[in-house]
């Protein structure tokens, strides 16, 4: 296969270069003499590569392949006395991210443009038990499936803390001890030796993308334009399904004063695969327009469809430890999530991206030359987008299908129903979106610029009850949604956003201008545990050119938002703990600061330094949630060419960013609202198993390069070193002391560190005006330092009882890459 | 077969030159083509500038002639006059003696005499009339005193005449920032566009319209997320089970310009998901780094689809 990929490149560099020859033969032809200038270029290589581990981490976005390339060949033609062109470009043809581009047409009269283009976007490699069967089916042999569900232990056959078996529900078991993993050594040592011969699984996904364009003037600078794309997205990329359950629901004793709980930890078995997504998506975009551009006004207006199409709907697996599918034991609880024994369905279901069809009118203008040199510009669209799908069913488990237990939070005796109460969302959302902007320059040194934005998200679609759902990895039947009970009901999420600004910029004189600014920000949502929030704020800022050669710019900004209509939480609207508050729905103070200063102290040098500095500060009376988030950004940036034939450049940033996030562990008895304020001696998020996490992140990113004429105007030497090193620190600490919950004590995270660099050296010589060869040296690497980065089986190595729960451990993105490259330049 | 299409499609290329360059030669043959005034070198009516500056004086000033702005054929070519001024006292003044004369009426160029805005107007005076360039009065980069040659270079030969190599590179000049962000864990493609071994799949202006935009943040969209939903159009529609940020705001989980993180998430998972869930017990702990809810995809181990669920029995976004 290579050896073909490398004659199919060398045929199309041999076929390529022969034909810029053969063209620019043709240029001294009497055809062409003095009718049109050909010009173009074409750069190929020899090209040798050495990728040690993630090969797909280094070409994430591109193929560096060895052998024969083509990196980019040019060919541009102009009219000598016409306005024609023809402008054809391609880059990388016959790899995987290859591109293909026309334009043509003549200048002021029509252009048009085909492109073709290969986006691929590579992941990582890991190992899959199953195998598939097309159209996002996977499947495994029934004999695993037999063998492992031969092998399954269920609750009733785990130990307790003091080595008996369990038969009270509410006994402390941990299924991650010693003695339960001996129970699971059966299934364990199936799965193992299932991996030995498990399939290679390359997560990758590749974007063929075809456009065309064109567009025409019409007399009195009117124009028409059409636009045709066409995008064909292909591959996998890791999805998972899962699901747990929890080994001790102990018996809540709640003792005034103290928060007594009948247990000190919460162990979990779980179950779950991961599987490739199968990705086979079409988009296509259809935009059609026409406009009208005068030097005093502008008017058009375009017409967008787009139409995205899914041609896996769903995905659907065999389950590796179940051959038949069963309901959980339990199964018929009344007390929400007290069924044990789940994830037993034979077959596994998830429904992927639906299809869709939008449709935008949009119309733009601008009216310039207005009274106090004002112009005056509008945009305004209207969307809508449709999508009905049909449901996938409900499960796929054949012993949940069967099933006469009566649904978690359902009456007494009622039976399970099968039966959907629709087939489809009858999706659909209305969208509006208008901006206004009026810019006056009332007199030479003031400048008024308004803004106004409007966006309106209107979700009409369905609002379906569903009488039941399949919960839990498909283990039991659920009537409600949620712990407080909701019903299952879908919320068709809508919203209203408007802002506004006016900035006003005067010019205090030749090299100072002032600045202003207040703007204010307002979304109203529905059907969602917020009505709304409200943002005002205002900036002030300076640019100043003392010189001709220093230009300093600085703002400030401040803005504090407030929060409307927050649900109070272990609620059915809000079933979140009472006293968290998410970050992007909370009261904010933020206070943001940018400098850049550029100084071009002789015809050498240039120096850029910035600093950025945001802070936000969170809802300060809640609980919960994140609560501060800080940043700093600091960068300099050097460059000295003292002349055509040396020049160095030298960058260094560094970026701090700080966040604190308060949380709780959640207890037996669940927060309630009456008595929120007393936690102590009631609820389930005790002060006592309060938790903080402090985020820091340091990133320091380092660049130098430098370029000598060894050889005046003929040897040509370019060197470039890039560094981006990062350390992610995690500090958990319990802020209350000693905790009563083990799953509240705090736990060291070790460092999480990425380091990229990258050294690139570029020896050319310069045979004429028209050809240089050369060689290029790339060295990549890259090491990431994370601890979630497992394996593919974590069976006895992980806190919760994990012997169920197959991955496929494609987590290994380091790399270390050397590419030399010999090459051929060649412009005419 | 995937090949042969491919260089089916070099072909359909190669054609295409082959017949527009004919199409070309066919009409710029036609009886009646204007010709060039003998001493016009590049622009018409350059005589006058060209006199002095010649192939030996500065051979920069005629590479227009290869711009977009040196197209003979085309009725809107400038002269030299329409950018620079008429520059009387510039040309009247000219190669008396030794005295360098004065500049011409306008000058482009960060370290030049004439205003931004004056630089500025130049440009505007014809490219006002476009859509691109409409909303470029009151934009952020106007406010910041950006003149059209902070980032072009007319006289320039790279694409877009753009003053730097690529536009990443040049888009860095002020904003180091973003190129840190880009060489962080996780990223779009834009890295390098113009080396061989670069990815330079998308650019700044993939996303962001640097004349002036509707949307913030210089976005060519409505909001954020139509941006986002143009490259990424299977979140775009309505959902069975919807995670509001999804639709409100894809930057609440994601920095789009690159992260320390996988998916370019704005803090690690599970504590980015912890920020805002706290229910049940498995997602309230501190989770210990051997936790199936901390290690591999952390909550979407489970909760796999965080963008929104069709599935009737999806409630909880994991199928």
């Amino acid at each position: 296969m290579k050896n073909t990929q490398f004659v199919q490149r060398a045929l199309v560099t041999a076929l390529l270069t022969l034909w810029a020859g053969s063209g620019l033969a043709e240029v001294e032809t009497e055809t062409f003499a003095g009718k049109m200038v050909v010009s173009g270029e074409i750069d190929t290589a020899v090209q040798l590569t050495n990728i040690d581990d993630a090969r797909e981490k280094f070409e994430e976005y591109r193929e560096v392949p060895n052998g024969v390339v083509v990196n980019d060949f040019r060919l541009k033609a102009d009219g000598a006395s016409t306005a024609h062109y023809l402008d054809i470009r391609v880059k990388d043809p016959l790899q995987d991210d290859e591109r293909y581009e026309i334009k043509g047409g003549v200048h002021g009269s029509y252009n048009f443009g085909i492109i073709y283009d290969n986006i691929p976007h590579n992941f990582s490699s890991g190992r899959f038990l199953e195998s598939s069967a097309g159209g996002g089916r996977y499947v495994i042999s029934d004999a695993v499936q037999s063998a492992l569900q031969a092998n399954e232990v269920l609750r009733s056959a785990r130990l307790t803390n003091t080595g008996v078996t369990s038969t009270a529900n509410g006994a402390l078991i941990n299924p991650a001890d010693a003695q339960n993993m001996a129970l699971d050594a059966g299934m364990t040592g199936i799965v193992n030796n299932s991996y030995t011969a498990a399939n290679t699984v390359k997560f990758g996904l590749n974007r063929e993308k075809t456009g065309f364009s064109f567009d025409y003037h019409l007399p009195d600078d009117a124009k028409v334009w059409v636009k045709l794309n066409d995008e064909k997205r292909t591959g996998v990329r890791r999805i998972n399904a899962g699901s747990y359950e929890r080994y001790n629901n102990g018996v809540t004793t709640t003792t005034a004063g103290v928060g007594n709980r009948s247990h000190v930890a919460d162990y979990f078995q779980v179950e779950g695969i991961e599987l490739p997504e199968s990705i086979d998506y079409r988009t296509t975009t259809f935009n059609l327009g026409t406009g009208i551009y005068k030097k005093d006004w502008l008017l058009d207006a375009a017409y967008t469809l787009t139409s995205f199409e899914n041609r896996n709907h769903s995905l659907i697996w065999d389950n590796p430890f179940r051959i038949t599918g069963a309901e959980a034991t339990n199964a018929a609880g009344t007390a929400p999530a007290n069924a044990f024994n789940r994830f037993r369905s034979a077959l596994g279901q998830a429904s992927l991206p639906p299809d869709s069809r939008s449709h935008e009118l949009a119309v733009s203008g601008a009216l310039d030359n207005l009274p106090l040199n004002s112009r005056f510009t509008a945009n305004v669209s209207y969307g809508r987008i449709t999508q009905d799908t049909d449901f996938a069913p409900y499960t796929l488990n054949t012993g949940l299908l069967a099933s006469t237990s009566t649904p978690t939070g359902a009456a007494a005796g009622t039976l399970p129903n099968t039966v959907l109460p629709q087939n489809s969302l009858n999706g659909e959302v209305a969208t509006l979106f208008q901006s206004y902007q009026l810019t006056s320059k009332p007199t030479h040194a003031l400048t008024v610029t308004g803004k106004y934005r409007y966006y309106d998200y209107d979700n009409k679609s369905d609002h379906i009850t569903f009488p039941n759902y399949a919960a839990f990895g498909d283990s039991f039947w659920r009537a409600v949604r949620n712990d407080p009970g909701a019903p299952v009901r879908n919320e068709t999420l809508s919203f209203t956003r408007q802002n506004a600004e006016l900035a006003l910029d005067y010019h205090w004189s030749k090299a100072l201008t002032l600045q202003g600014e207040g703007f204010w920000e307002g979304w109203d949502r529905e059907e969602l545990r917020i009505d709304g929030t409200e943002e005002i704020g205002f900036a002030a800022g300076v640019v100043y050119k003392p010189s001709m050669t220093t230009t300093l710019r600085a703002k400030y900004r401040r803005s504090d938002r407030t929060v409307h209509g927050y649900e109070t939480g272990n609620t059915r609207e809000n079933p979140e703990a009472v006293g968290l508050v998410n970050y992007d729905w909370a009261d904010r103070e933020r206070d943001k600061f940018d400098l850049r200063a550029q100084m071009l102290p002789t015809d050498e040098i240039t120096i850029g330094a910035s600093v950025n500095y945001l802070k936000d500060k969170f809802a300060e009376d809640a609980r919960f949630g994140l609560k501060k988030n800080r940043s700093l950004f600091g960068d300099l940036d050097i460059s000295y060419a003292p002349s055509e034939e040396f020049s160095i450049h030298a960058n260094y940033s560094r970026e701090n960013r700080k966040g604190l996030m308060q949380s709780g562990a959640k207890d037996d008895a669940f927060d309630n609202p009456a008595t929120a304020t007393n936690e102590t001696t009631i609820g389930a998020f005790n002060p006592e198993n309060y938790w903080n996490t402090d985020t820091k992140e340091t990133v320091d990113t380092f660049g130098l390069g430098a370029m000598f004429h060894l050889i005046p105007e003929k040897l040509i030497l370019n060197v470039d070193y890039a560094l981006s090193d990062s350390d992610m620190e995690f500090t958990t600490s319990n802020p209350n002391g000693s905790v009563k919950l083990l799953n509240a004590a705090a736990q060291p995270w070790p460092t999480v560190k990425n380091r990229w660099q990258e050294l690139k050296i570029d020896l050319g010589y310069n045979f004429s005006a028209s050809t240089k060869i050369g060689m290029t040296y790339l060295y990549e690497r890259y090491e990431l330092d994370d601890f979630a980065n497992t394996g593919a089986y974590m069976a006895g190595s992980s806190f919760e009882n994990s012997t169920k729960y197959v991955f496929t451990g494609a987590n290994n993105f380091n790399y270390d890459a050397h590419v030399l490259a010999a090459y051929v330049r060649f412009q005419f | 077969m995937k090949y042969l299409r491919k260089l089916l499609a070099l072909c359909v290329c190669m054609v295409a030159f082959s017949a527009s360059g004919a199409t070309v030669a066919a009409d710029a043959a036609t009886p009646g083509a204007a010709k060039e005034p003998p001493k016009d070198l590049v622009l018409k009516g350059d005589a006058k500038c060209t006199e002095c500056h010649d192939e030996n004086d500065s051979p920069e000033v005629l590479r227009i002639g290869k711009t977009i702005h040196g197209v003979k054929g085309d009725s809107r070519t400038p002269t030299c006059t329409d950018c620079h001024g008429a520059s009387e006292l510039h040309i009247k003044e000219a190669g008396r003696g030794d005295k360098k004369s004065p500049p011409t009426d306008v000058v482009f160029g960060e370290k030049q005499i004439t205003s931004v805005e004056g630089q500025s107007a130049a440009c505007l005076s014809c490219h006002s009339k476009s859509k691109g360039q409409m909303l470029w009065r009151g934009s952020a980069h106007e406010g910041q005193k950006v003149s059209c040659a902070s980032c072009h270079k007319i006289h320039g030969t790279k694409d877009k005449l753009l003053v730097k190599q690529n536009q990443s590179e040049l888009c860095f000049t002020c904003h180091a920032n973003v190129r840190a962000d880009l060489y962080k864990r996780s990223k779009h493609p834009l890295h390098d566009s113009t080396s061989a071994s670069g990815e330079g799949k998308m650019t700044c202006s993939s996303c962001h319209n640097v004349h002036g935009a509707k949307g913030e943040k210089l976005v060519d969209a409505k909001s954020f997320n139509d941006k986002c939903f143009e490259c990424h159009g299977e979140k775009k529609a309505p959902v069975l089970w919807e995670h509001s940020p999804v639709k409100e705001d894809c930057m609440t989980c994601h920095n789009s310009h690159g992260s320390s993180n996988d998916k370019m998430l704005v803090t690690k998972v599970p504590r980015l998901c912890q920020q805002c869930h706290m229910q049940g017990r498995h997602q309230t702990g501190t989770l210990a780094t051997n936790s199936i809810y901390a290690f591999n995809r952390g909550c979407l181990n489970c909760h796999s689809m965080v963008h929104g669920s069709n599935n009737p029995s999806g409630a909880v976004l994991q199928r």
